[in-house]
């Protein structure tokens, strides 16, 4: 046999992170396995011969060469490219990067925001943001570190007048390093943007639940045990180590060394709801199922927050519908109801707990966009484009809009009367002003009380003097419904009693759909409590 | 009852099957029976009954795993269809993909895949699917009744957990469906009321390799072209005939880890050649995973390999050769030119180029693995040309 130094290097923000290693012989047999910490080497035995080794990054990158191995001494160098982005080499080699070539710029987002929420005595609140910022120009990503207190569940939130409210969970760790960039593909809701949030230090445990993440298994294997087997020899592991071991532990089912993970490490981190739960999954597994305490363990968590890795929101929630399948109890009904929220909105993809919604205790599925109210503890990422105080105001109301000059792509009337593209107002993809057959834009109405709704007015050529015109009301400014007991009416110029619709609870739009010839003229009017706004159009 | 194979040794351990493809839903936009009051957007298909067909014909033509042979294989299909056996010719009045006959077909495979350990439980439906927490698969007869819309949807994830008690310790699901999540479920608060085929429970969880693979990502769509097999069956199917396969102790064999590998490689691939709009990007969950043996080959897969020039120009002047060991195993010559693509049988070869005429300096040989099918070998020689 020979020795093989294999040395792997990369830049220094990666150094100490662990990269699962393949040795494969001629007969294409993988004749070794084995974790090597970036920037370091690492002996191993083989018999003389040629060899390709491979490094398989947790981005999901590989990066290869070929070894002749003879009975001296060998050393081979795997060595990976650096980020194409300075300063991001971390995330790159997490795969937290994007590939996209087009990708917008930040500032191209409008009025983007973010805001930190942290849960004290159980409930949430916005701190100020005490970091130093300067708002980034000009950038693909933003990348900034943050520094907050510890033994806290803190969530970040970045929204905008075109990006959907995110809440992403902070790690439990030191010197964390944020980085906002536009998502790698366009949503269904149109373009977004993606974070991700790291901790310095701890390469280990960040890289092990990046090949949990991304469904490598087998790395993770590698790199795991020789994680757990080091951990399982200190005294003390930060919450972070001590909660990624704990999810990677569950995950590879090895039991034994689970309770003694648990015993050692997790049971000290009650503050924590990952580590509850991490509690609650080893007593379902243990061969005589402890189901009081294990009840009690999902219920602490839920008490606690929400867990702050994906790996635990999928734990929770399974294991929520495991005891709702197997027991009538009010207490998990009730928080099954609670984390089923998150669930519906989560972005099952993301390592950190991520998803959609209106602050941290209120998930929503349906996409929040705007700028809120309550601008207390907000940072802006990208200069405001309205100033918050002014974006609800109503404009101009009174002037005819003629909606045939639309289809003549003359806007000039209704630009005049306040109407906008539909992206200047929700980020979706704009059809006006493109030459399609269908026309569209909006505007906002204001109805008092801080109340905003979107009326889209669609225009499209039916026949030679004949007009379909489709009417949506849509919520605003955060809002996910529609206000209840919001009334529109359709006045026709023609003299006919109006046609009414009223709004009822948990509505998400009202629709109208419409037929007039030229000249024919009508009103649309929206009416909440003693605010009536009236819309007035000519064919 | 639509058992299509059925052929267990006692106390051995099996392969066990169940594949469902719905493409007929009588009771969304465009059915033939009273459709929902709100249909979600969901409309007829054609691909999941073409695609879980070709998805039984693989298994029963090539499945073969000497560890736990082909035991069984449950399908239902809408519309309901002649199923001609691939092996021997026998027809079979497959079963409607309803909800009674789902969870009929259900109880005989879980049934089955509890009697041994060592069995392998593969599941694969191909139809409706939507999202909200829960996954739910929706059988050909979802939406028939207005009051309970959810009533014949499956509890997808919930089934997945009963299944946590299952002997088997290899299981697999593949669900090539969307997992979108229309408006209409958001305003509906009973989605938990859509029942799992079997339910979790608090005791007796059995370690398992389970696998589940989806063919989209949460909010994204699954696409297949009007009568042809879905892009992720496509790819499922690539994988299984060898493009997830793996040398190992001297054999070739499809595992667990490299299967779902090898599935999204592909579809990534097949993305690059699609609009954005069009990408499909498949995920996949693994609990426990021993990378487990599905399938084993019976020759070396194909890999296809690229070996290129730089500059470009150079290829118009250069041999070029793969060689096995000293043997020449492919050549080109001049006037082809360009990057040359080829596919060979995995093993280790040597490239190399030869410039005949003395344009350029011949380069040094290069050794490469084709080692793993699903993804492509490239070889790039950078030539120096001669003054």
């Amino acid at each position: 046999m020979s020795n093989l130094s294999l040395k792997l290097s990369g830049a220094d923000s990666t150094s100490g992170a662990p990269v699962y290693v393949e040795v494969i012989n001629t007969e294409l047999e993988t004749v070794a396995e084995l974790p090597i910490l970036v920037n370091s080497s690492r002996e191993i035995q083989l018999e003389p011969g040629k060899y390709l080794i491979r490094a398989n990054l947790p981005s999901g990158k590989t990066i290869s060469t070929k070894a002749f191995v003879t009975e001296k001494p060998n050393e081979v160098e795997l060595s990976f490219i650096q980020s194409p982005v300075q300063q991001l080499e971390w995330q790159d080699f997490l795969g937290n990067t994007s590939t996209r070539t087009d990708a917008l710029k930040i500032s191209q987002f409008t009025s983007t925001w973010q805001r930190l929420w942290s849960r004290e005595q159980q409930t949430w609140k916005v701190p100020e943001w005490h970091s130093k910022w300067k708002q980034p120009r000009d950038e693909t990503a933003i990348k900034f570190p943050l520094e907050l207190p510890q033994n806290q569940l803190q969530f970040l939130q970045v929204g905008g007048l075109q990006i959907p409210w995110h809440l992403i969970a902070l790690p439990p760790g030191k010197d964390l390093q944020v980085l906002v960039r536009p998502s790698e593909y366009e949503s269904a809701f149109g373009e977004d943007i993606t974070l991700a949030v790291t901790s310095r230090n701890n390469q280990e445990a960040e890289t092990l639940l990046s090949y949990l993440n991304s469904g490598n298994i087998r790395a993770a294997k590698v790199v795991g045990e020789e994680f757990v087997e080091k951990s399982l020899r200190k005294r003390f592991l930060n919450p972070l180590e001590a909660v990624i071991g704990g999810y990677y532990l569950l995950k590879v089912n090895t039991n034994e060394r689970l309770d003694e993970w648990c015993r050692k490490f997790i049971t000290q981190e009650k503050w924590l709801p990952d580590a509850h739960l991490i509690l609650a999954w080893q007593l379902l597994r243990e061969p005589e199922v402890r189901i009081n305490s294990a009840r009690s363990c999902l219920l602490t968590t839920v008490k606690c927050g929400i867990p702050i890795y994906t790996q635990g929101l999928r734990l929770l929630f399974d294991g929520l519908q495991i005891f709702h399948q197997n027991e009538q109890n009010e207490e998990i009904e009730q928080a099954l109801k609670k984390i089923r929220g998150y669930a519906a909105a989560a972005d099952w993809s993301k390592s950190l707990t991520t998803f959609y919604g209106h602050d941290p205790e209120h998930p929503e599925y349906a996409r929040i966009t705007g700028i809120p109210q309550d601008t207390r503890g907000l940072v802006w990422l990208s200069e405001p484009a309205i100033a918050p105080e002014q974006q609800s105001d109503n404009s101009p109301q009174g002037i005819l809009v003629t909606l045939s000059q639309w289809l003549q792509n003359n806007f000039d009337e209704a630009l005049q009367a306040g109407y906008q593209t539909v992206e200047e107002i929700f980020g979706s993809t704009s059809l006006a002003f493109r030459g399609t057959s269908t026309i569209k834009l909006a505007k906002l109405i204001n109805l008092g009380s801080g109340c905003v709704v979107a009326l889209i007015v669609e225009v499209n050529q039916a026949l030679e003097d004949k007009i379909d015109i489709v009417l949506w009301v849509f919520p605003y400014n955060g809002q996910t419904y529609l206000p209840e007991n919001l009334t529109v009416a359709y006045i026709s110029g023609s003299g006919e009693p109006p046609k009414e619709g009223r709004a009822g609870s948990g509505q998400l739009r009202m629709r109208l759909r419409l037929n007039h010839r030229l000249g024919e003229r009508f009103d649309f009017q929206l009416t909440l409590g003693d605010i009536s706004v009236t819309e007035s159009f000519v064919i | 009852m639509t058992t299509i194979f059925e052929k267990i040794e006692a106390k051995k351990p099996h392969t066990h099957v169940f594949i469902i493809g719905v493409g007929e839903y009588p009771h969304l936009i465009g059915g033939k029976s009273p459709t929902l009051d709100e249909p979600m957007g969901l409309k007829q298909l054609t691909s999941p009954p073409i695609s879980a067909k070709a998805f039984a014909d693989w298994i029963l033509k090539d499945l073969n795993n000497p560890d736990a042979p082909l035991g069984s294989v449950e399908l239902l299909l809408s519309p309901v269809s002649v199923y001609e056996r691939p092996t021997d010719g026998q027809q079979f009045a497959v079963e409607a993909a309803k909800m009674v006959n789902i969870t009929k077909a259900f109880d005989r495979w879980y049934q089955r895949c509890d009697a041994h350990e060592k069995n392998v439980a593969i599941f694969y439906f191909c139809g409706h699917g939507i999202k909200k927490a829960d996954e739910l698969l929706l059988a050909e007869d979802f939406g028939q009744n207005q009051n309970r819309p959810l009533e014949n949807a499956i509890n997808f994830r919930q089934t997945y957990l009963g299944m946590a008690n299952c002997t088997a310790k290899v299981q697999c699901y593949f669900i090539d469906s969307c997992r979108q999540v229309p408006d209409e479920l958001l305003k509906l608060d009973g989605v938990s009321s859509a029942q799992p085929l079997i339910a979790p429970k608090l005791c007796g969880y059995k370690p398992r390799d389970a696998r589940i693979l989806y063919a989209s990502a949460v909010d994204g769509k699954a696409y297949g072209h009007r009568g042809k097999v879905t892009r992720f069956t496509d790819a499922l199917i690539k994988s299984l005939r060898g493009g997830g396969s793996k040398r190992d102790q001297r054999k070739w064999i499809v595992t667990t880890n490299v299967l779902s590998d090898a599935v999204i490689e592909i579809l990534k691939q097949e993305n690059a050649k699609t609009e954005p709009k069009y990408h499909q990007i498949p995920v996949y969950e693994a609990e426990c995973s021993y990378n487990s043996t599905i399938h084993l080959l019976d020759r070396p897969p194909k890999v296809t390999v690229t070996v290129g020039l730089t500059p470009n120009c150079a290829s118009a002047f250069a041999e070029l050769y793969i060689r096995k060991g000293s043997l020449v195993y492919r050549e080109r010559v001049p006037p082809e030119s360009g990057d040359w693509k080829e596919e060979v049988e995995a093993d280790v070869y040597t490239a190399y180029a030869h410039f005949p005429t003395g344009e350029y300096q011949n380069p040094d040989e290069e050794d490469f693995w084709a080692d793993t099918p699903y993804k492509q070998v490239e070889v790039r020689f950078n030539v120096r040309a001669i003054p």
